[in-house]
């Protein structure tokens, strides 16, 4: 083996290691961070992690939406109009955010099995639905009667 | 000749004329090449064609004519034709009564003509065929209203509520909600929906300002008590 | 009739691309000089025509001509004048207009600057753009087109989303999509010249020119947007890892590789395949980067309307032009080796870990950001991949490339012992010693990370001005000094704002203060107030500092007339060295409002940091690419054979 060939392969074995320490680094973080979505009926149904972060996603429910004396807790209820579920959020709800629209938050349960949100997320415009949402109110809503007329 | 095709046939003649000019008379490179007259003529047929092919498929012509039509006076020309079309619509709804939308055409056409039965009666098959709709819930449960004489009944009251639990901010369900609430004495609710009618209304037109003046009323009123 | 022009002259350009996409590339392939000339004139035309329909519907836009669909969307009679022209690339169609209108001007703009070339390499360079842009016109045609009519016409429009009512957004996308273009000009070259065989040294020259201008529009497009998002979305944030904010990252991440290996691939001959490569890869991952955010896949402020229509044309157009173009390369790489007999120097090694680390880095986004999409749409469930992922990733991805950035302008091109390596690092070291004691005099409190931050900052500013030194005045160098300084600044913006940013969120009510790291904020009043297309709730709060500062802020909660959309304006008082940035929350009862208050130190820095990249990139670009293009002779002949290696 000359000089040269031993040089080429010094540095293929450095870039080699190089590259598999950073894909085991990214990947481990990938795995640590990524969100599951869930929506009331399947975090009832025991679907949703309790130990770790997910998303929850749904429409806020008509007149359920409590403010705490401090004026940055807020309780309220997200339905996929089969299940509820509590939330919490403590800080300001974007602008969007509104009783009986479809909202994103991202948090995780509490031993009451409530869900403590760090982000809410509302939609972005009057006609737009979180997809996420849309997709779990379908389900939710072909598995529940609707009330007659 | 309108301005249209005039300027269009001057837009293409350029066009060719640029396409044309390379292939038939300029020589880049001085090499005497011969002018290439067999591509320039399928260049010349095939540009035109495929453009105005493409533009007699996608483009609107026709509202090149309407436009051309007088603005003005335009009630006077649809409203002999109003009868007819309403007499047309109504028999090809009877041909095809699963037509919803056409349902709620011809509802709405006859609340206008103040033929209220005929129009809750539209109403009601809009509303059996299209299901909850909130803007449809919203008109129907105004027809009833206006059909008892301003009295919003049960009926009335359960589309209002179901219209704005599917769309909380719908402006007519809101101000026909007002107006049920503010009937029965209920000023402050009649107050908030109309809060909210006016803050979804497009802001300073004729909408805008019924609503203002409703809420100076409820306002003063509420005052008084 | 305007609208029905803007349409008719869009179909004809349309055609025009095509035929400049056939004919000239035949004419190539069979040696028809009247085929090939053909191209530049079509792209002119082709250009002129796209520009009238562009113009035709601005005009539908200012003169409020509620007939035409789009207009009436996203448009309405009290939008301010200069909205209604941002409106026009404001949605969907509209800004794939832009795009071809930039795309057939940059392919004029290639038509006459690559007069030095031999004609079958301009004809099938212009024969390329030819094709996307017929493509392009034909996805606008048939899957978006924004001249199609309301019949009757509206009285009045919608509105156009009240968070591109911003200076940021009206110039974001037009940076943005130069950048792309430049990207697709590049491609077209590469094409161009693997068809014919051959990559020459002046073509790659050429394309250095056209790389720096698309990576100073892709760097200033991208600073725009996160300056856009920082003010608008009210939490502070600048950038959110969101996907459409990753689509325009990756193609740059890629194009900053590509910028450092081009200089190789001229000066040294070596990396030819490499580079080529990287042009494609930029190309695609623009392409990438346009179907995800205009495809509806993602949900976003920018995608309008899911249409699986539009992603499918997409998707086809980037695979009929990227996997022949990917074959081409294949089977031309034997023609892309370099000369064996050169071998690499320290400062090549270290362009090659630059590269690595960049593309890294390019995979871990491209991961985070395809990994929620593909399990979509494979059914799997709905997950998507949290910002602590890119964070977790890309500081320790970034860190060896800044610490790489402050010792490779220090070597001597050629030199391969590793003593000089070391010799270098002087300089650096010193730089960041001086940065570290100074942001430790300077600053109130200091945490190891943004400590960490500025001494990076410092060892990058060192190797930049040791650089200069040795250069002794060389002007090509001073391009990159200014980006590798503007680097320096965006680091210390990034660690210090993120590492000491203080924030609070209070329920306050007038007459009531907040304090907040030395600033006391008091909220005086709360009033009603109009502007032109909405009516606002106008907080007024006086700001006291221990540092002097006395200033008046004016947080408003907006409400649009024609979406009845509610926004948050935020008050920002600005300085050099932090940003105070309010607020207004939701009215709570009582008078009382939720606001939420942040001090940002350097923020200011972070957008400061990519304009000077910017303006590095176009240092390089006045200095060495315009005027390169007409000092053809100009390259040694020793060059022109290391580079130029015919068919074989």
């Amino acid at each position: 083996m000359n000089a040269k060939r031993r040089r080429r392969v010094v540095a293929v074995a450095i870039v080699v290691l190089g590259v598999g320490i950073a894909t085991a680094l990214a990947l481990r973080a990938f795995q640590e961070n990524l969100l599951f979505f869930f929506s009331p009926s399947e975090v009832l149904a025991g679907k949703a992690p309790s130990g770790r972060e997910f998303r929850l996603g749904g429409l806020v429910e008509r007149g359920s939406v409590v403010r705490e004396a401090d004026g940055l807790t807020v309780r309220f209820r997200v339905t996929d109009l089969g299940q509820t579920l509590n939330v919490h959020y403590r800080g300001i709800l974007p602008d969007l955010f509104r009783e009986g629209q479809g909202v994103v938050t991202r948090g995780r349960l509490n031993d009451a099995g409530a869900f403590v949100a760090s982000e809410v997320l509302a939609k972005h415009d009057e006609n737009y639905m979180p997809p996420e949402v849309a997709g779990s109110l379908k389900t939710a809503q072909s598995n529940t009667p609707r009330p007659a007329p | 000749m309108t301005n249209f095709t005039v300027l269009a046939t001057l837009l293409m003649i350029g066009t060719l004329v640029v396409l044309m000019y390379p292939l038939l008379i300029h020589d880049e490179t001085r090499a005497r090449v011969r002018g290439d007259v067999s591509t320039a003529v399928v260049l010349a047929l095939l540009v035109p064609l495929a453009t105005a092919a493409l533009y007699v498929h996608l483009g609107r012509p026709d509202v090149l004519r309407a436009a051309a039509r007088p603005a003005a006076g335009v009630d006077a020309v649809y409203a002999p034709t109003l009868d007819a079309s309403l007499r047309t619509l109504r028999e090809r709804l009877s041909r095809e009564p699963n037509d919803a939308r056409g349902w709620m055409t011809l509802a709405r056409a006859e609340f206008e003509q103040d033929a209220i039965d005929a129009a809750v009666a539209a109403y009601a098959r809009a509303h059996a065929l299209l299901g909850d709709e909130p803007q449809l819930l919203a008109e129907y449960a105004e027809a009833l209203a206006v059909q008892h004489d301003g009295v919003f009944t049960a009926t009335a009251n359960t589309l209002l509520a179901r219209a704005l639990f599917l769309q909380p901010d719908n402006r007519h369900a809101l101000w026909l909600a007002g107006l049920a609430a503010y009937a029965r004495g209920d000023t402050a609710t009649a107050i908030e929906r109309w809060e909210r009618a006016l803050a979804a209304a497009p802001m300073g037109g004729a909408e805008a300002q019924r609503i203002e003046a409703a809420l100076a009323e409820a306002r003063a009123a509420s005052a008084v008590r | 009739m305007i609208p029905e022009l803007g349409h008719f002259a869009l179909i004809l350009a349309g055609v025009v691309a095509l035929v400049q996409g056939v004919l000239p590339m035949a004419g190539a392939a069979q040696q028809r000089a009247r085929w090939m000339a053909l191209a530049r004139p079509a792209s002119v035309m082709q250009a002129l025509l796209v520009l009238l329909a562009f113009g035709c519907l601005a005009q539908a836009f200012v003169g409020n001509d509620f007939s035409v669909a789009y207009v009436a969307a996203h448009s309405n009679t009290r939008l301010p004048f200069l909205y209604r022209i941002a409106a026009v690339w404001g949605a969907h169609e509209g800004s794939l207009l832009l795009w071809v209108v930039l795309l057939s001007g940059c392919g004029v703009l290639a038509a006459f600057t690559s007069r030095a070339f031999a004609a079958p390499f301009v004809a099938r360079l212009l024969a390329v753009l030819g094709l996307l842009g017929a493509g392009f016109i034909a996805f606008i045609l048939f899957t978006s087109n924004p001249f199609l009519r309301l019949d009757p016409a509206l009285t009045d429009g919608r509105d156009l989303n009240p968070l591109l009512q911003d200076l940021g957004l009206v110039l974001h996308p037009p940076m943005l999509y130069l950048g792309y273009v430049g990207f697709v000009v590049a491609f077209a070259a590469v094409v161009a010249a693997l068809l014919g065989g051959r990559v020459e040294a002046h073509a790659l020259r050429w394309l250095r020119t056209w790389l720096a201008l698309a990576w100073m529009a892709l760097t200033l497009g991208i600073a725009l947007g996160s300056w856009w998002a920082y003010r608008e979305l009210g939490w502070g944030g600048w950038w959110f890892w969101d996907p459409v904010e990753n689509a325009s990252l990756l193609p740059w991440l890629v194009a900053t590789a590509l910028l450092h290996t081009l200089p190789v691939a001229l000066k040294r001959g070596h990396l030819l395949a490499w580079t080529v490569a990287l042009i494609l890869l930029a190309f695609a991952l623009s392409l990438l980067g346009i179907f995800l955010v205009r495809s509806g896949s993602l949900a976003s402020v920018h995608a309008f309307a899911a249409d699986p229509a539009r992603g499918a044309f997409i998707l086809a157009l980037l695979l009929l032009s990227v996997v022949p173009a990917l074959l081409l390369f294949v089977r031309r790489l034997p023609v892309l080796r370099a000369p064996s007999d050169v071998p690499l120097c320290a400062r090549t090694i270290l362009l090659l870990a630059n590269n690595g680390l960049l593309l890294a880095a390019t995979a871990t986004v491209l991961l985070g950001t395809l990994y929620p999409l593909l399990v979509d749409a494979w059914g799997l469930g709905t997950v998507s991949v949290g910002a602590a992922y890119y964070q977790a990733v890309f500081v320790p991805l970034l860190v060896p490339l800044l610490l790489l950035l402050g010792v490779g302008p220090l070597l001597p091109w050629g030199e391969r012992r590793g003593v000089v390596v070391l010799r270098a690092v002087r300089w650096p070291m010193a730089g960041a010693a001086l940065a570290v004691w100074g942001a430790w005099q300077g600053l109130a409190s200091l945490t190891a990370g943004a400590g960490f931050g500025v001494a990076l900052a410092g060892w990058i500013v060192g190797a930049a001005l040791a650089a200069v030194r040795d250069a002794r005045c060389a002007p090509a160098v001073y391009g990159m000094v200014l980006a590798h300084v503007g680097v320096a600044v965006f680091t210390v913006g990034v660690s210090l704002s993120t590492a000491l940013h203080i924030e609070r969120t209070a329920r306050l009510v007038p007459g009531e203060a907040l304090t907040l790291g030395g600033y006391v904020l008091s909220f005086v009043a709360v009033h009603a107030d109009a502007g032109p297309n909405y009516r606002a709730q106008r907080a007024t709060f006086q700001v006291t500092g221990d540092d002097g500062t006395r200033a008046t802020l004016f947080p408003e909660k907006r409400r649009y007339a024609g979406s009845a959309m509610p926004m948050t304006e935020v008050a920002i008082d600005a300085r050099w060295d932090r940003d105070l940035y309010l607020a207004l929350g939701e009215p709570l009862d009582a008078g009382a409002w939720t606001v939420r208050a942040y001090v940002k130190p350097f923020i200011r820095w972070i957008w400061a940091g990519c304009l000077l990249m910017a303006l590095g990139a176009g240092a390089a670009l006045v200095e060495r690419g315009l005027l390169a293009v007409r000092r053809r002779g100009a390259i040694p002949a020793a060059l022109r054979t290391a580079v130029t290696v015919t068919r074989t």
